[in-house]
């Protein structure tokens, strides 16, 4: 919300030199927080009002005049162009030589077609007051000549940026903002002077009634007859202007203004344009109306209309209708200034999204009882400025009265959820600088709270507005800290041991969007062959396409990143994500459940020293699965083919379970077709493995001293079916049961057509031989190691090489 | 028994085995490798070695020539391998000071794959973990996927509050929201368990907005503390040490009045900014606090009675402070990073600049 701190300083007393900042200052520390502040007015420097003395023809031009003007002790005679020069005797503003307008333009005494103008008389354009007008700015007469222009409209002006929060209806005006500095500074508040104003009690009035009570608790009806459209003089549209909304004329900017003032919403109607009598109701179903914005409004039960005998003529606390509004023409007027159910007001302008500064207000609570001080302050001022009369008598319905509530406070709560052992007088005397009346009772107090407070509610309530007017920013007392360490498991452990583990490993982690593009779930899904990974959770309000469906996979994110950086020319990006997916629920109409994933890819070629290697392949990706599952304590992890994931290549993947056969994920090759769906082209290696299961997985750690004797080593070396795979192998060297085996590896898995058979691959094996208690003699070993090639051999057909 | 003293035989073996010392290590001394010196000694001390040609000799000799005899032919062995030695020794140490010649340029690279990189927002999460676990705060997680009863009705945001509107929110089937806060994670620990409570909450949330200063994901880290007699000024200590720790031991806090819906009092809580440390002139040009001197980092406040009571818990025994602060911020404010766009770019030349650890 926007303030004029000109504008505070009529509203509220302030102690000698308190600046903008110490304004500001005062508003933050209590909860209102002034973002920031604008100076207005600054570029405009050394315009003079001047009274115009007389005005003679230009001799070389005829749309040109010499104009005569007083300012002060000075008289010039300055050239002038504009149609509207008004007579002797008024008032214009005149930038002399030396005088400085916006747009950092500094006036001097030039010729103008042959005659010398010491400067110029300005328009509200050349002074940067409005956007449009009609010739030169013209002031009432009563202007004193010779003062700076800036200094008499109050142009220089402090804009203060202030974040009301939705708690305080009370605090969206002027006066309200004013109410707090008052209360801060312990100064007085001083409310506009209504003055005495001239009703007349002939004239225009209208009956008003009220159908239903909750949606209107209070409307009164001001009329004010007599009066003449005008512009509304140049401060009032300054101040309209520098608050944010836009001037029109004199009778909408009044409601406009007092708005501004008091917090108030108000509606002017013309009187002429309404049948009557005013009835106040539920909208009725497939009603309709045109709003002032010209547009056709279907209306619901939960709106609420304000109605005259036709129909309805304005949206109650959204927006006025067209049939009613204040036109040229208009003379009469009748004022609304009411309260309205604010869920209601809310709902409709969320509807129709109309939100207005009257919707803003009311949906966040207005003071019944402040009706009345607004709506005679705008009627007075409509009088004055439309040159009318405000018509005895102002119609008020009011069938749920607004009463101030009595909130107690226990002293003992006080000091319970503060921690400081207030007493009560103190809370008392906070209290009543905000303007709540305090009876002190036996264990506390019983506050008596304002309606235009309706936030405060609760004892919690009081406690906030006794901290708030200076206890917040008491220091703190660290002592009152006591390291206590906690015995729970942080559930976020087993994710961030995989974040490290991957890190060490050369991946740089990212983080994605939870929500993905359709296409991609598609695409990843084998267009749904993978039913899990296609049927993501849909949002029903996504931002756009690009966020539509929970993913189900890390798979589109890291795609993305990768074919991101490879577009900025990285093209060796190893990535990593650990993150939650989100599968469909196995019931329907439970929770969807989330898993804590982890995925990586990796591209490009190995490193080696100052130069590229060779480019990575499956094996690469796996040694940093292996050592992921090695880092959870997971030995025994097993590499199943095919692996059957839609987004891998049929031949270049494998699932990988636990020893005890639970899925813990995939690894392989992306699958050529689906990578280029995706925005990759260059080959890349990518695994998904789910946290829980790792985590479960992992046994507790295990150690042994090392051997004492030394182990002997033999190798192995044969020719074997290329569909016999190293697990195979393995499982049938180790068929033997031989108890001097203690390690066994591959050493080359060989498959040069050249040299191998058709079908077969050449495989070596080295095993480790060592007995616990002997040295081993090399007959034992090689006893041993017959043993054990030929467990494998009888299993499977090898030819030893 | 001298040499001189024996027969002209026996002097001239003795003589011929002192020259077989000469020679043998003239021979090797132009030799360089073990091997090859080994070589020329089975040559003089070998079965067909000239020594054992000579000592064919000995047998023909009188009888007390002999010891003399044998003792020079041992002596000669002994001389040949120690000749033998020490030419080898001469040889390793010319070897390691050749050895020892070798340099190289050590500002090459290392040979490898380099380590990989934690996400920002990761570091700042177990940073911020790390600092309340050490006060004793639980680390503690719920779905993403929430109940409008536990991300807004349980907190006190009724229906037709504005937090509620479709355009912060995000809707997903199954009558489901995306959760817009970590706040349900409050609610869920309170349902779960009996007081006391002391957890922190870390997560991703979800809102409509997508523009330069919001993205429609990102982390918060809640937390919450109930117990009997837990205070406002707790909650002042509990948030000026932690500011301490993760900004310097100089920062201070400004709490300031606001509102949220589930608290009351509530508070804003601002950090004293540690580039300009609030000190004029340089406060007038901080980029980082605008000239406040203050950076803003998240909302707190006393847990609001009604959401005591909707989860069961007695708000006339029990209270307690929660306070929330968004993790990008942060870690903004840590690693200098003016643009929270970089957070989800996912660009290496941005994430690998942030180490394991």
């Amino acid at each position: 919300m926007k303030i004029s701190l000109n504008w505070l300083r009529e509203l509220v007393e302030l102690p000698a030199g308190t600046d903008l900042e110490a304004v500001a200052q005062a508003l933050t520390e209590q909860g209102l927080e002034v973002e920031g502040s604008l100076a207005k007015g600054r570029e405009l420097a050394g315009v003079l009002v001047a009274e115009v003395l007389d005005i003679k023809p230009h001799p070389n031009a005829n749309k040109l005049r010499i104009v005569r003007v007083r300012a002060g002790l000075r008289q010039e005679s300055v050239v002038c162009g504009a149609p509207n020069v008004p007579p002797p005797g008024n008032r214009v503003c005149w930038a002399p030589p030396g005088a400085r307008l916006p747009g950092g333009h500094t006036l001097d005494a030039r010729e103008v077609r042959g005659v010398l103008s010491p400067g110029m008389i300005c328009s509200e354009i050349e002074m940067g007051l409005a956007e449009q007008a009609e010739g030169i700015l013209i002031l009432p007469a009563t202007a004193e000549h010779g003062i700076e222009l800036a200094q008499y409209l109050g142009v220089v002006d402090e804009v203060l940026e202030v974040n009301v929060t939705p708690n305080r209806p009370d605090a969206l005006s002027h006066l309200g903002i004013a109410r707090e500095l008052a209360a801060h500074f312990g100064t007085r508040l001083r409310p506009a002077d209504l003055g005495t104003v001239s009703e007349q009690s002939s004239g225009i009035t209208m009956d008003v009634r009220i159908d239903d009570p909750n949606a209107c608790p209070r409307y009164t009806a001001s009329f004010v007859s007599g009066l003449t459209v005008a512009p509304s003089p140049i401060a009032m549209r300054l101040r309209l202007q520098y608050c944010g909304i836009r001037a029109i004329c004199n009778l909408v900017d009044v409601t406009n203004y007092v708005l501004l003032e008091t917090g108030h919403p108000l509606h002017a109607f013309d009187f002429a344009k309404l049948s009557g009598p005013i009835v106040v109701r539920r909208a009725r179903p497939g009603e309709t109306m045109t709003t002032l914005d010209g547009l056709g409004r279907a209306l619901l039960a939960e709106d609420i209309v304000i109605t005259d005998g036709t129909g309805p003529v304005a949206l109650a606390g959204v927006m006025g209708g067209n049939t009613s509004e204040i036109s040229g023409a208009t003379r009469n007027v009748l004022l609304e200034a009411a309260i309205f159910e604010p869920r209601s007001i809310r709902r409709t302008s969320r509807r129709l999204g109309l939100i207005s500064e009257a919707s803003y207000r009311f949906e966040r609570g207005v003071d019944a009882n402040s009706i009345p001080f607004a709506a005679r302050r705008a009627a007075a001022l409509l009088a004055k400025l439309g040159g009318g009369s405000v018509v005895a008598g102002m119609v008020d319905r009011y069938p749920r009265p607004s009463l101030p509530s009595k909130v107690k406070l226990r002293t003992a709560h006080l000091q319970r959820v503060t921690g400081v052992d207030y007493p009560a007088t103190f809370a008392r005397d906070q209290l009543v600088r905000l303007g709540i009346t305090c009876e002190m009772v036996a264990d506390g107090l019983v506050a008596t709270v304002p309606t235009f407070r309706p936030d405060l509610r609760i004892e919690e309530d009081l406690i906030e507005e006794i901290l708030r007017m200076g206890e917040y920013g008491k220091p703190a007392h660290k002592e009152r800290i006591r390291s206590n360490a906690t015995s729970q498991v942080n559930p976020e452990a087993p994710a961030d041991r995989a974040r490290a583990l991957l890190a060490s490993a050369g991946l740089h982690e990212i983080v994605s969007w939870a929500f993905v593009p359709r296409s991609a779930l598609a695409a990843a899904s084998g267009d749904g062959a993978q039913k899990e990974l296609a049927d993501g959770i849909a949002l029903q309000n996504p931002i756009s396409a690009d966020y539509e469906v929970m993913r189900t996979t890390l798979l589109p994110g890291l795609a993305d990143a990768f074919a991101r950086n490879l577009a900025r020319g990285v093209s060796d990006a190893w990535l990593f994500e650990v993150g939650r997916v989100v599968r469909r629920p196995a019931q329907p109409g439970q929770a969807p459940v989330e898993r804590a994933h982890a995925a990586g890819l990796i591209t490009g070629p190995r490193a080696e020293w100052l130069k590229p290697g060779e480019p990575v392949d499956f094996y690469d990706l796996k040694r940093i699965v292996e050592d992921l599952l090695r880092g959870f304590g997971l030995q025994d992890a097993q590499y199943r083919a095919p692996a059957g994931v839609s987004f891998l290549h049929p031949g270049v993947s494998a699932l990988v379970t636990t020893g005890t056969g639970a899925e813990l994920g995939c690894l392989g090759e992306l699958h050529p077709a689906i990578a280029r769906r995706l925005g990759i082209e260059p080959r890349v290696f990518y695994f998904e493995l789910a946290i829980a299961p790792l985590a479960a997985a992992t046994a507790s750690l295990r150690a042994e001293a090392p051997p004492r004797f030394p182990a002997v080593a033999r190798d192995v070396s044969f020719w074997s079916e290329v569909s016999l795979s190293a697990d195979a192998q393995r499982a049938g060297f180790l068929s033997a049961d031989e108890p001097l085996l203690r390690e066994l590896a591959v050493l080359e898995d060989f498959r040069d057509p050249k040299y191998v058979p058709a079908g077969k691959k050449g495989m070596l094996w080295t095993m480790v031989y060592r007995a616990l208690d002997r040295t081993l003699t090399d007959a034992e070993a090689d006893a041993a190691h017959g043993r054990v090639v030929k467990a494998l051999a009888k299993l499977h057909p090898i030819e030893i090489r | 028994m001298t040499a001189n003293e024996g027969t002209p035989a026996a002097q001239n073996l003795i003589s011929a085995f002192e020259r077989l010392t000469a020679e043998f290590t003239a021979e090797i001394g132009s030799l360089s490798t073990e091997q090859d010196m080994r070589a020329v000694q089975a040559r003089y001390l070998g079965k067909k070695g000239k020594a054992t040609e000579l000592m064919k000799a000995l047998g023909r000799l009188p009888p007390a020539d002999r010891p003399a005899v044998g003792e020079s032919a041992n002596r000669a062995r002994a001389a040949i391998e120690e000749a033998l030695q020490a030419r080898l020794l001469a040889l390793a140490g010319a070897d390691l000071a050749t050895d020892l010649e070798r340099t190289l340029d050590v500002t090459l690279p290392g040979r490898g794959r380099r380590a990989g990189s934690l996400h920002p927002l990761t570091r700042v999460r177990l940073e911020i973990e790390q600092i309340f676990h050490g006060m004793g705060f639980e680390v503690r997680t719920g779905p993403w996927i929430e109940t409008e009863w536990n991300n807004f009705d349980a907190l006190n945001t009724p229906p037709d509050h504005p937090a509620r509107d479709m355009q912060d929110t995000f809707f997903v089937e199954g009558g489901f929201i995306l959760r817009s806060h970590t706040s349900p994670v409050q609610i869920r620990t309170m349902l779960a368990g009996p007081p006391p409570v002391k957890i922190i909450a870390p997560g991703n949330v979800f809102r409509r907005d997508d523009d330069a200063t919001h993205t429609p994901m990102f982390p918060q880290c809640e937390g919450l503390h109930v117990d009997r007699k837990v205070s406002f000024e707790d909650l002042k200590a509990t948030l000026i040490v932690f500011v301490q720790r993760f900004f310097g031991p100089d920062t201070q806090i400004r709490l300031r009045p606001s509102f949220f819906p589930f608290t009351e009092p509530s508070a804003e809580v601002d950090a004293s900014c540690f580039l300009c440390e609030g000190k004029q002139p340089a406060r007038s040009a901080c980029r980082l606090c605008k000239g406040t001197g203050w950076l803003e980092i998240g909302g707190s406040g006393m847990v609001h009675p009604n959401v005591l009571q909707a989860v069961g818990y007695d708000k006339y025994d029990v209270t307690g402070f929660a306070f929330g602060m968004g993790l990008s911020r942060m870690a903004m404010l840590k690693y200098g990073v003016q643009d929270l766009r970089l957070f989800y770019e996912n660009d290496l030349r941005f994430l690998c600049q942030f180490p394991t650890s």
